[in-house]
């Protein structure tokens, strides 16, 4: 099995390590041939986002998602990868609509975990000391890894976080933060110190 | 004195005038290809500017300005992009492609107008200026490095009267061919990757609708109004957008045990572990046996049989 999915990854990262300059019709072609395979697909998601191209893995995980909505692969990347862009919202929506006996529950534990706190950018690996230096050296996946993903896969029988993304709620008048900037004609971009808009105030200049 | 001077300018005129018609024709011929279908699902048609006969949208067909997509109930497509950005076009939508230009040294801009439907665009490279505009039926949405979701017409009304944020509001007059919702989805000032973080502006009878932070929303009931907003997308709200964009998704299960899914648990469940998907934060490789769950092809087993239903993928 393991095999396999190595044999999965190498057209992939034959297609990928394409200069990113080369852009042209027929590389587009060579993207979406990728997708039209679920395992490929996948395999080219990931590549993408350990590039951190998370908006390209999201595009083509909907690739596969299209060709194949049963991909629980797919699925459960997807909702995390939009949890990594900062749309932890998104994601968790997309966790809550998975079903356990489906998906399993320690997948979407995981998952939940995952979208529920901030990610942490993997740091690049260490340079390998020499034997004789350090004859016992750490394995880098310690080395590579900060404390709090040390536990990761440790999730069966965990007790799911509390979301603490900005809006994982289903009813009620919901929360505005952040930008509302209106202005006539004059689009603002410093948006981060606006007012708060609550729906009793504005009728957007409905009148009837 | 001055008479033969005009004319002579007049006949100048005359002939450039008559020389640029005369190279219109030329010109509306040429076809500026500015992506690829990557991905069809079910019906969607396609036709050229100049074409009065749609035909059916195939993976691989080159998109140019002033192509005609739209799709079927249950259809779905994708629209991939020099840059590597892309339009995800959801069931019952029509788009047009208005212009796309695409330099890797400068930057991408692009115009498209949804007339109906849901749409999702996903920002490509993000080297240098890149620049996006979405004419919409009642705003026009300028995007940059963004992911976004827009709908227009019936479903964005759907979607919009129904959030608790405009239920509450008195007096919205929708119509159903222009209601417009616009939704930012990121990414947000957290972004992993080092992205752009994204930012949507809504504009609408002269006022705009700044949106940057994911999650927020701008909706437009009809064209001459102001946007309303912007506000927090509610979590059902959420879900009926991806289930427009994502038609198939939808139909397949997994919120509520039926569909494709629920016959594929005896190889879905177990068969992969998030941890392992999710190499970067290798810290539990090594312990699982996950691989693939799904195949290469749209195949399932259920009892114990390999079922391959007639596929609709292009």
């Amino acid at each position: 099995m393991r095999i396999f999915h190595i044999a999965a990854c190498l057209p992939v990262i034959m297609m990928l390590s394409t200069p990113a300059a080369a852009q042209s019709l027929a590389e587009l072609d060579r993207l979406s041939d990728l997708t039209a395979n679920a395992d490929t697909g996948v395999a080219a998601a990931q590549e993408q986002a350990e590039r951190g191209a998370y908006l390209e893995a999201l595009s083509t995980l909907e690739r596969v998602m299209a060709a194949y909505p049963e991909s629980v692969s797919a699925r459960l990347l997807h909702a995390v990868y939009l949890c990594r862009i900062d749309d932890r919202q998104g994601g968790l929506v997309e966790i809550s609509q998975m079903d356990e006996d489906l998906f399993g529950e320690a997948n979407i534990t995981d998952a939940r975990d995952r979208c529920s706190r901030p990610y942490v950018e993997p740091q690049a690996p260490a340079p390998a000391p020499a034997p004789a230096a350090s004859p016992d050296p750490e394995p880098i996946e310690t080395l590579s890894l900060p404390p709090s993903t040390a536990a990761e896969g440790e999730v069966s029988g965990k007790e799911p976080p509390t979301p603490t993304a900005p809006a994982a709620s289903a009813s009620g008048t919901n929360a505005i933060s952040g930008s509302n900037a209106i202005s006539d004609s004059t689009p603002s971009r410093s948006s981060s110190s606006s007012s708060t808009q609550q729906p009793e105030d504005t009728d957007g200049g409905e009148k009837d | 004195m001055r008479t033969p001077n005009r004319l002579v300018a007049a006949l100048t005129a005359a002939t450039m005038l008559a020389s640029n018609l005369a190279a219109v024709p030329a010109l509306a011929q040429q076809r500026t290809e500015v992506g690829a279908a990557s991905v069809v699902i079910g019906d969607v048609e396609f036709r050229e500017q100049q074409e009065a006969r749609a035909r059916q949208l195939e993976r691989r067909d080159r998109i140019a300005w002033g192509n005609y997509i739209a799709s079927a109930s249950n259809s779905q497509a994708q629209i991939l992009l020099l840059d590597r950005s892309t339009f995800s076009i959801g069931e019952r939508t029509r788009l047009r492609i208005d212009e796309v230009v695409y330099d890797p040294a400068e930057g991408r801009s692009a115009v498209v107008s949804v007339l109906r439907g849901a749409l999702r665009f996903f920002s490509g490279s993000n080297e240098g200026n890149n620049t996006a505009d979405v004419n919409a039926p009642a705003a026009r949405i300028g995007i940059r490095g963004t992911a976004i979701d827009i709908l227009a017409g019936e479903v964005a009304q759907q979607v919009g009267e129904d959030e608790p944020f405009i239920e509450n509001m008195r007096n919205v007059d929708s119509d159903e061919d222009e209601a417009t919702l616009v939704v930012l989805r990121g990414p947000g000032a957290q972004t992993a990757g080092g992205l752009t973080v994204g930012l949507a502006e809504v504009t609408s009878a002269g006022v705009t609708v700044v949106l940057d932070e994911p999650g927020l929303a701008a909706y437009v009931p009809r064209a001459g109004v102001p946007p309303i907003g912007p506000f927090r997308i509610s979590d059902p709200g959420l879900v009926q957008i991806q289930n427009e964009i994502q038609p198939r998704v939808a139909r397949a299960g997994g919120g509520g045990g039926g569909g494709i899914l629920g016959a594929l648990i005896p190889i879905a469940v177990g068969a992969v572990a998030l941890g392992v998907l999710l190499s970067d934060d290798d810290d539990d490789n090594d312990n699982s046996t996950a691989t693939t769950d799904d195949g290469n092809d749209n195949c399932y087993y259920e009892e114990g049989q390999r079922v391959c239903p007639g596929s609709d993928i292009r």
